[in-house]
Order: C-alpha cells, then structure tokens, then sequence
C-alpha cells in the first residue's frame, strides 16, 4: 500500500515537466527560459519596445515549459491542417498557440497591425513636403545591403531576404515576410527586430553625426504648408491604387496601412478607427507576440544562425540610417541647404521613435530648431517604403 | 591547396552573390520608382488642391481680423510668467508651437485662460468625446 503510494509519486514526478527538463535536450528548454527571463527583464524594467517584447518573451516561456504542448510546432499551413485533423491518443494535437500561431501563417495578423497603425499616423507632413517620400526610400537600402551581406554568411535567398527586411525596421513588414519565406527564423528574426528597434536611439546617433558637419546638422527648416482635410482623405486612396497596381505583393500591407488612415481621416468613421488603433490593435498584438514567441522553440533558436542573424539586424539599421542620412545630404546640396540631412535618418521607419532621434540630435546643435514634424514626413514614408521592399523582396525569393 | 579552396568558395558562392546584386538593384530601383511615382503624383496633387484654396484665402483675413485685438490684449496683461503658475517649460513648448506656425513677433506673457462662464471646456470635450459616436 505504502509502496503503492511512492510508486505513484515518483511516476507523476517523472512524467513532469521538471524531469523533462534534466532528461535529454531539456537543458536546452532550461537556456531557453533563462533568455526569455532575460527578454521579459529587458521589456520591463529596461523599456524595449514592451508592448511587444513582454508578449513574445513570455510566448518563448511558454513555449519551453516541456510537454505543456504550449510551443508552435508547425512552418506551413499543410502541417497544421494535419495536427487539427490529428487523431488517436498519442497523436500530437494542436495546441492554444498552434492555433493562434495560424493568424501569423495565414499572413493575416501583420497587415490588421498596419490597419492600426494607419489609423494612427498622420500623414500630412509628408503630403507637405512629398519629397519625403525619396527619404524614406533611400533608408530602405540597408535591407539591400543586408541581402548580400547574408548572403555572403551562406544564408539562402529566403533566408537573406527575410533576415534583410529587419533593415525595414517596422516589426509587422518583417513577421508578414518571414512567415512567408522562412517561418523556422520568425522568433529569432522577430527579437532581432523588435530589441533593435528600441536600439534605434542609440545606434543612430553616433551614424548621424558621422555623416554630417556641424553646419549641416544646424540648418532650420522652414513651416510646412497645411494640408487641407480633402488632401488627407484623398491621400491613402491614391497610394494603394498606385502601389498595390505597381506591386501586388505589397497590396495587403500598403492597403490595410492606407484603409485604416481613411478610416481616420474620413471623418465619418471615427468609431472605426478607434477601434482598429485601439481594442482591435491591442488584441491582435497579444496574438501576434504571443505565438511569435512560441515560434523559438531551442531547436531553431539556439543556434549560430541566431547569432549571424542578430549580427546582420546591426548592419541592417546601420546601413538603413546611413542611406538616408546619405541621400538627405544630397538634398541638402541640391536645395541648396534647405533641407537638414538629419531628417533621412527617420526614413528607417521605426515612427515616431526615429524621428524624435532626428529631433532630438538637431537640438543638440542649434536649441531652437524644431525637426520633428519635418523628420516625421521621411518616417512614416519609409513606412511604406519598406513594405514595398517587402513586396519585392517577396515577389523575387518566394 | 589555398588556391582550391578559394576556387570551391567562389564557385559556391558566386551565384548567389550574383541573385543577391540583383536583388538588390531591382529592389532599389523599384522601391525608388515606386516612391518617385508618389513623389510626382503629390507634387501635381499639392498644386491643384493649393490653387482651389486659393479662393479661400482671401476670405480669412477677414475673419481673422477681429480676433487680433484678444491676442493683443494678451501681452498687455501685466502678469509675470513666474506669477501666473505657468511653467518655464510650458512657456518654451508654446513658444515653439508658435514659431513653427510662422508667427512673428515676441511673446510677453502667458497666462492661462479665465473661464468665464459655462462648464469647464475638458469636461464639454468628454461628453462630446463619449457621445457624438451616437
């Protein structure tokens, strides 16, 4: 009888999680949860874009607590259709974040994300000055430059051109095109993204004052025009027509960007563009974070390619910053200094963070200059700067 | 031995080097086409819409006129910015806003605004904030 008691004990014991972790590969799982407490320490008490690091880090938590069936365990829509349909006792089911993880396969999370995001953003700095937009396009070629670095550390053409959209420096663009074209890098390639992004107002800095002279760095801008309301709305209509006819692989991402800035632009959907900026935006990031981060199970993240991958996101924002600072200094010789290099820079996406960089590295040279709504044209038009690279990128490695 | 070596990584990654390159020029070029459609398409849109509010402008200094006098009225006010509670912060962001909208001139005082009568302008901003959806 007492026998009968310990037996049992010691069988729940090993069928535990706990022993799974000291029997195996476990001690992978162990290194895993020690780099998700480490995610989630930098997410809260260090500020790294939180909203998103907090979700992913505790999905990669949950991911590697063994046998909980808490991890995504499928790259293609075929291989989930086969754990939904699973049957028998020991066949593997699908599990919670098996089928969240379905929003990010099926490509249908990032672009509800843009949908947020457009209702969000105001784009009359850029309908001012739409000379911007060449900005945020030059910033896009650090996602170019990375596609050959990548290359050059032996990654495939999918690979490299997911791993390059990192330059983009916007989360959404980077988790829509890896899920695509090579969903076994998703959770490293999304940490890469995300930590770099709350990196931005460190790495760009020292890029900045690198490029330009003093002299540069202090020009003043002059006001911007207003933007009248019919500009505004007639805006986001123009863009998706123009890019989704050029590039139909950008269509869901530059559409749903531009749907949700008519939503608030409009004037008369007001209840709709709360919601997509807000409740819906909010849900679908619990969603998004979540089963990204139970992508990195340790098979696919403890390994060097997460390591050349964390290198080359370095490149990538570095690169990105330097090609629109770069540009911007061309525009400052051909305007004949009108125009303050800094503002290329926030051409990397990453709104409003890189533009409030551009801000704040001006008024270090002259207090009384005010870039931020100039800088804020170059950001949210490398916005859908890089989610037309995503559609080439896209269109050229699938 | 060295020689052989470089042959094998050449011929390994030769090609790829090559998609890459062109991925990268097709890439920037379509990215810049793309954008400079934009570019073209905003410039031609922002001088339409510029010469339809042409009209407009002449009508708003007229209504802008009578306003002048209140802006007038406050530098007159003889308060100190320290005695008004108004931060030198808060001063420095006005003052900026201002300058960014093109306004000329020096700015004396600020103070805040005296409610003369009516419900307190936020709370008038809540409820219409929370029914106007209805």
């Amino acid at each position: 009888m007492v026998a009968d008691f310990f037996q049992t004990i010691v069988d729940i014991l090993q069928g535990s999680g706990y022993a799974a972790l000291f029997t195996g590969d476990g001690y992978l799982n162990l290194i895993m949860i020690g780099i998700s407490f480490l995610l989630l320490y930098l997410g809260i008490k260090r500020g790294f874009e939180p909203l998103l690091m907090v979700p992913i880090a505790f999905g990669m938590l949950l991911a590697n607590l063994p046998l909980a069936n808490l991890d995504v365990s499928y790259h293609s829509l075929g291989e989930f259709a086969q754990l939904l349909l699973a049957d028998g006792a020991n066949a593997e089911k699908a599990g919670l974040l098996d089928i969240l993880y379905f929003g990010v396969k099926a490509g249908i999370y990032p672009p509800l994300i843009f949908m947020g995001i457009g209702a969000m953003t105001d784009f009359a700095p850029l309908i001012a000055n739409p000379k911007s937009f060449l900005l945020g396009a030059a910033a896009q070629g650090g996602i170019f430059v990375t596609f050959i670095a990548a290359t050059l550390l032996n990654f495939d053409p999918a690979q490299a051109g997911s791993i390059a959209i990192i330059g983009g420096a916007d989360g959404p663009t980077a988790i829509y095109v890896t899920s695509i074209l090579a969903p076994s890098l998703l959770g490293s390639i999304a940490v890469a993204a995300y930590s770099y992004m709350a990196l931005v107002p460190v790495i760009q800095p020292p890029i900045m004052k690198l490029l330009t002279t003093k002299k540069e760095r202090s020009v003043v801008m002059g006001t911007l025009r207003p933007v009248s309301k019919t500009e505004k709305i007639l805006f986001p209509i123009l863009v998706t027509v123009v890019v989704t006819l050029l590039l139909p692989d950008a269509g869901s991402l530059v559409g749903m960007l531009m749907f949700g800035n008519l939503l608030r632009e409009s004037g008369v959907t007001e209840r709709l563009s709360k919601t997509a900026q807000n409740e819906l935006m909010n849900i679908i990031t619990i969603f998004l974070g979540l089963s990204v981060g139970a992508t990195t199970n340790a098979q696919n993240f403890l390994t060097w390619e997460t390591i050349r991958i964390i290198f080359l996101g370095l490149v990538a924002f570095a690169f990105a910053t330097a090609c629109g600072v770069l540009l911007g200094k061309v525009m400052y010789l051909v305007t004949g200094g009108k125009i303050n290099p800094l503002i290329g820079s926030a051409g990397v996406s990453a709104v409003p963070m890189a533009a409030r960089v551009s801000q704040k590295v001006g008024q270090k040279e002259n207090p009384s200059n005010f870039l931020l709504m100039h800088a804020m044209g170059p950001n949210v038009a490398g916005v859908i700067g890089s989610a037309v690279a995503a559609g080439v990128l896209l269109a050229l490695c699938k | 031995m060295n020689l052989n070596f470089f042959t094998a990584l050449l011929a390994q990654t030769t090609p790829d080097l090559g998609f890459a390159g062109l991925v990268t020029v097709t890439g920037m070029t379509i990215v810049f086409l793309v954008l400079i459609a934009l570019v073209l398409i905003f410039n031609v849109f922002g001088r339409i819409m510029a010469k339809g509010t042409g009209k407009e402008k002449k009508e708003k200094p007229v209504k802008a006129a009578p306003k002048a006098p209140v802006a007038a009225a406050v530098p007159a006010a003889p308060a100190a910015v320290s005695e008004t509670g108004v931060s030198p912060e808060i001063v420095a962001v006005i003052a900026a806003a201002l300058a960014q909208y093109g306004e000329k001139g020096v700015i004396r005082s600020v103070r805040p605004a005296v409610r003369r009568s009516g419900r307190n302008p936020w709370a008038v901003a809540g409820v219409m904030e929370n029914t106007r959806q209805f």
